[in-house]
């Protein structure tokens, strides 16, 4: 139920009523909406604009296709960093996608109780509770040259000297990669055992009663219900394809063969000078990777509509 | 008294696997965590020579010194405690309260532009735009939100997540109350902040904790907007680039462990709230 204005004509009373409904709703809103207007729809406007513009050495800024003759031009040659950042971002794409049922896995146990299961939901919730900051810092020094990870693939694989792993185009991928399914494990864990959580006892004690076996319970149960909640997530996963990426700024920087799209944008602006022509080169290297988002978007909520809601 | 949970047979074997694979899991989170702690009570050369054995000496002042050692332009860490703080603290509460007031007007009253709205925060999260990073700079120094508290105005935003965890949450909250409230004499604000907001405490106290959480770890903010003004975060993240860092690394352990301590408090006392709190359902408009 909805408060809802009557229609038609109105009393005196009634317009009153309507005003004061309006006026309590933009209080309400209000400031949102400057927010939106102003860090959105500006933004993004001023965004466009900066792709089609190009600053000569005296200042002065002039329109031009060079920010977008120069990306192109990436994409042709071979080898091109941008290039290397594209690959890599199917890659932590397809990562993502994979690590989704296995997330939803690890909160499906947790949800069922699994032996040691209040420990286990503090454990695995530590990667998304502390900061990449801290997570990173272990990680780098675990997997550094004097590691034992490092010292164990120099024996496995009889090198003469461990590796630098995120120091090096050979494994600098793997180690970005290895990190995102370390703590990835439980990633979505919150909005998984949010909504586990919310189905009612009745539904799974019904079925028990009628002899439905665990894994009829949750192939039949419990993921048709879990449908709607990772429709939306596989919506919002694909619809960032461009901006899928591993956390290369606090391990490779990037280098290493191991850059993304988004994290190449990032590069444009991330301590160089605000009058550089960089900024407009990112602009439009973020312009067109998400004019190219616009179709993947309406395919996957086409297939996503196609999904029954389900309410509980 | 406990129920204990009867399994079947081969309901037991997947979880007894299952269990194995989470168990080695856990430890390794633990292990890396105290291997952290235990990196922070050593010395610099003991740290480099030897990083994965016991400390000869457990030097917790490490812990100590790291509030005054730890400095990154100008500010030590406990100026960057102070960054976090304010940062924190306002920042999840403006966007929690952005996002839940934008879900309660879209979903319990019909206006003018309210689908709108909905179509607006529907396309705000499934298109992403990438590339808007140079813009927002030029329109954040543009507005002095630079190095500068009025950074927080960005983020009283009312589109997003948060509006769709609310969004969700509204849609199945009766409005018997409020109705009733109306009957009585009550206004929008009173049936708003008397009967709704009180009605969703358990859903917007997750959501708060979970934006402190988030800005709390957010190095990428302050590392853009906010130079001269770092948090813990960005000023962990920006140490590591010091000279000082390269004489004491322990220093940095000590530093790192202690700026995950508030959030591990907060999450031990908080875990079940948000657990059993957030949760959306599908993207439809």
């Amino acid at each position: 139920m909805q408060f809802q204005a009557k229609t038609g004509k109105m009393t005196i009373e009634q317009k009153k009523v309507a005003v004061k409904k309006y006026l309590f709703i933009l209080s309400i809103i209000g400031f949102q909406l400057i927010n939106f207007i102003i860090f959105y729809v500006y933004v993004n406007a001023n965004s466009i604009l900066m792709a089609f513009q190009w600053r000569k050495g005296s200042g002065e800024e002039y329109w031009t296709l060079h920010a977008f003759e120069l990306m192109f031009s990436q994409f042709s040659n071979g080898g091109s960093e941008m290039l290397i950042a594209l690959r890599n971002t199917f890659i932590y794409f397809g990562l993502g996608l994979v690590m989704l049922p296995i997330s939803f896995t690890t909160s499906y146990f947790m949800y069922k109780k699994i032996f040691g299961y209040r420990a286990f939901r503090i454990l695995f919730f530590l990667p998304s509770v502390l900061s990449a900051v801290v997570w990173s810092t272990l990680y780098k020094n675990i997997i550094g040259v004097d590691g034992p990870i490092a010292a164990l693939f120099q024996q496995i694989n009889h090198l003469p000297e461990p590796p630098v792993f995120l120091a090096d185009s050979r494994y600098a991928l793997g180690a970005v990669l290895g990190y995102s399914i370390w703590l990835g494990i439980a990633g979505n864990f919150i909005i998984f055992s949010g909504t586990l959580t919310r189905i009612p006892e009745s539904v799974i004690e019904a079925g028990k009663l009628d002899g439905v076996g665990w894994l009829r319970e949750l192939w039949q149960v419990i993921l048709p219900l879990m449908w709607p909640t990772m429709g939306t997530m596989l919506l919002l996963m694909t619809s960032g394809i461009f901006t899928s990426s591993g956390n290369l700024l606090l391990l490779t920087g990037g280098a290493y063969d191991t850059n993304s799209i988004s994290y190449l944008i990032f590069q444009q602006v991330y301590n160089v000078a605000e009058d550089s022509n960089t900024y407009n080169y990112g602009s439009a290297v973020g312009m067109f990777f998400t004019l190219l988002t616009i179709p993947v978007v309406f395919i996957s909520r086409y297939f996503i509509n196609r999904i029954e809601d389900v309410e509980y | 008294m406990r129920n204990k949970i009867k399994r079947s047979k081969s309901e037991t074997v997947v979880f007894s696997v299952a269990f194995v694979i989470l168990v080695l899991f856990a430890l390794t989170y633990i292990l890396a965590y105290l291997w952290g702690a235990m990196a922070g009570c050593k010395t610099h050369p003991e740290l480099v020579l030897h990083p994965f054995e016991f400390p000869e000496k457990w030097m917790f002042c490490n812990y100590i010194d790291a509030f005054v050692m730890l400095e990154v332009n100008d500010t030590n860490m406990i100026g960057m405690i102070g960054n976090s703080l304010w940062l924190v603290f306002f920042g999840a509460l403006f966007n929690v309260m952005g996002g839940c007031l934008m879900a309660y007007a879209t979903t319990k009253y019909q206006f003018h532009g309210r689908l709108a709205l909905i179509t607006i925060n529907l396309i705000t999260m499934i298109i992403p735009i990438m590339g808007a990073l140079p813009s927002q700079y030029r329109t954040y120094h543009a507005l002095g939100m630079l190095n500068s508290p009025l950074i927080l105005a960005a983020y009283f935003g009312g589109f997003g997540s948060i509006n769709l965890y609310m969004t969700a949450f509204f849609k199945n909250l009766s409005w018997e109350y409020a109705e009733a409230a109306f009957m009585d004499g009550a206004n929008h604000y009173t049936v708003l902040f008397r009967i709704m907001i009180p009605l969703a405490k358990g859903p917007i106290v997750a959501l708060y904790v979970m934006q402190a959480v988030a800005i709390w770890n957010d190095y990428m903010t302050a590392l853009l907007f906010l130079k001269d003004m770092p948090t813990l975060a960005t000023g962990i993240y920006l140490f590591q680039a010091t000279t000082i860092y390269r004489a004491r690394l322990d220093i940095l352990f000590a530093a790192t462990i202690l700026s995950s301590i508030p959030v591990l408090v907060l999450y031990i006392f908080f875990n079940k709230t948000i657990l059993t709190n957030v949760s959306f359902g599908g993207l439809k408009a």
